[in-house]
């Protein structure tokens, strides 16, 4: 169908670079990434009519991208021996207990960097729905880093243009951090 | 006498360039009984944080290339039919 291509091409467009930040916020190896979105696609495509528009179709592109990142995982997990037997001796208690305790990281310090990857993304999300022009001044100032004048010039806009819609910006980008912390 | 909305663009106002002494002087004393705007300044510096953040610049950068994203679309157009 002719109509159905037209929306498979704008899917990966609009939808191929979020993935892959998404699951590079998760994994760190790009290649594995890359194929895990494809996968992604072709799964989607397969299951298309079972979305029928109940949700964002970029949060089910991500749901189904978690589940086989998860999967990957579980799979990467059963190829090591037995991790539990090789962290516990035989009566049960941790070998390395304090061996190891200068290198371990706190639990809490894994959890916040997890939640942290989650918020910068978040954040990406949050900023791509914001209005090109704010999107383009947001992108300008933190992303490329460049400075004020510059970022004035290039966007025409005055210097108190410039405060007002940054301010503007991080009003919506807050709303719309808050709103995703609460889904 | 300024509301929540002038301070907190004059609060954005005085990251980029310097702002008077009585600017200043007003954003303290607005600070000292409005509860929200001192929340927007926590957030403002929060986004500051993020938006300048390795990890964040770094999530810009995981593209697929043009030719990978037209070898995805010819996958998919295959695995339609």
């Amino acid at each position: 169908m002719s109509d159905s291509k037209i929306d498979t091409e704008k899917l990966v467009e609009e939808q191929s670079d979020y993935l892959l930040s998404f699951a590079m916020s998760k994994l760190q190896d790009l290649e594995l990434a890359k194929d895990l979105v494809q996968d992604t696609f072709v799964s989607a495509i397969t299951k298309l009519d079972s979305f029928e528009n109940r949700s964002n179709i970029r949060t089910w592109l991500t749901s189904i991208l978690n589940r086989k990142i998860i999967d990957h995982w579980r799979k990467a997990e059963t190829r090591y021996t037995d991790p539990v037997s090789s962290f516990f001796d035989q009566e049960g208690r941790a070998k390395h207990w304090l061996v190891d305790k200068k290198n371990s990281t706190s639990v809490e310090s894994v959890v916040d960097k997890i939640t942290q990857e989650e918020a910068t993304l978040e954040l990406y999300n949050c900023i791509e729905k914001l209005p090109p022009k704010w999107r383009g001044v947001i992108a300008s100032k933190y992303l490329e880093e460049k400075v004020s004048e510059d970022i004035c010039k290039e966007m025409e806009i005055t210097p108190s243009n410039l405060w007002v819609i940054i301010h503007r910006a991080k009003l919506l980008l807050r709303d719309c951090l808050t709103k995703a912390e609460l889904q | 006498m300024k509301d929540c909305q002038d301070i907190t663009e004059l609060v954005e106002r005085s990251k980029i360039e310097r702002i008077s002494v009585g600017d200043r002087l007003a954003i303290r004393m607005h600070s000292t009984i409005c509860k929200k705007c001192r929340q927007y300044f926590r957030d403002s510096d929060v986004l500051d944080k993020m938006m300048q953040s390795k990890r964040f610049k770094h999530l810009g950068e995981y593209q697929f290339t043009e030719e990978e994203k037209e070898k995805l679309k010819a996958l998919l157009m295959n695995s339609e039919k």
